[in-house]
C-alpha cells in the first residue's frame, strides 16, 4: 500500500515542480518531466521485480510452451518501452514522433506474433483433415 | 534514486531560470545563453544515466 502512496505523491510533486519551472519559462521543464516519468517507471518495475519469481513459477506451471511465454513477456516489455517513450514525446508536443514510435511498436509486435499465426493456421488445417 | 534526482534537476532549472534575467539585465547576454545551455547539458547528462539504468532494468526483466 505504501508503494502506491509513494508513487502518487511523487507524481503530484513532479507536476507541481513542472508548473513552477514552466512559470519561469525555463527550458529544463521537459527534462524534469522525463526524469519524473523515469522514476515512476522505475518504482513500478521494482514493484514487479519483487514478484517476478512468483510470476515465472506461475507461467512455468501452465502447460503453455516456454517459447510462447518468452515471446509474451518480450511483447509486454516492448509495450512498456513504447508507451513510455511515445507519451514522453507527446508531452513535449511532438505528436508525429510519438506516432512513429507507436507504429514501430506495432510492427515489432506483429513480427513477434507471426509464428503464432502460422501455428494457428496449421492447427485449423489439421482440424479439417 | 527517487526524489533527490527530481530536486537536483528542479534546482538546476530554478538556478538557471533566475540567473538568466540577471545576466541579461547586467548586459552579459552571451553568458546568459551559455548558462542556459550549460544547465541543459548538465541535466541531460544526469537524465541519460537514469534512462540507461531504466532500459537495462527493462531489458534484464523482460528478456
Amino acid at each position: 500500500m505504501e508503494v502506491i502512496i509513494k508513487i502518487a505523491m511523487t507524481g503530484v510533486l513532479i507536476s507541481i515542480l513542472t508548473i513552477l519551472l514552466k512559470g519561469m519559462q525555463s527550458q529544463i521543464t521537459p527534462v524534469l518531466v522525463t526524469a519524473g516519468s523515469v522514476i515512476l517507471l522505475f518504482t513500478v518495475l521494482n514493484m514487479v521485480n519483487n514478484a517476478s519469481q512468483a510470476i515465472k513459477n506461475l507461467f512455468d506451471s501452465s502447460e503453455l510452451g516456454s517459447e510462447t511465454i518468452k515471446a509474451v513477456i518480450k511483447i509486454i516489455g516492448a509495450a512498456y518501452v513504447v508507451e513510455f517513450s511515445s507519451s514522453l514525446c507527446r508531452d513535449m508536443g511532438e505528436n508525429s514522433i510519438a506516432s512513429k514510435i507507436e507504429a514501430a511498436g506495432r510492427v515489432f509486435i506483429v513480427i513477434m506474433a507471426v509464428p503464432w499465426a502460422s501455428a494457428l493456421i496449421e492447427a485449423v488445417k489439421n482440424l479439417g483433415t | 534514486m527517487g526524489i533527490d534526482l527530481i530536486f537536483k534537476i528542479a534546482g538546476i532549472g530554478i538556478v538557471v531560470a533566475v540567473l538568466n534575467p540577471i545576466l541579461i539585465k547586467s548586459g552579459r547576454d552571451e553568458q546568459a545563453t551559455l548558462v542556459t545551455v550549460a544547465g541543459l547539458i548538465l541535466t541531460m547528462i544526469i537524465i541519460s544515466g537514469e534512462i540507461k539504468d531504466l532500459f537495462t532494468l527493462l531489458k534484464s526483466f523482460f528478456g
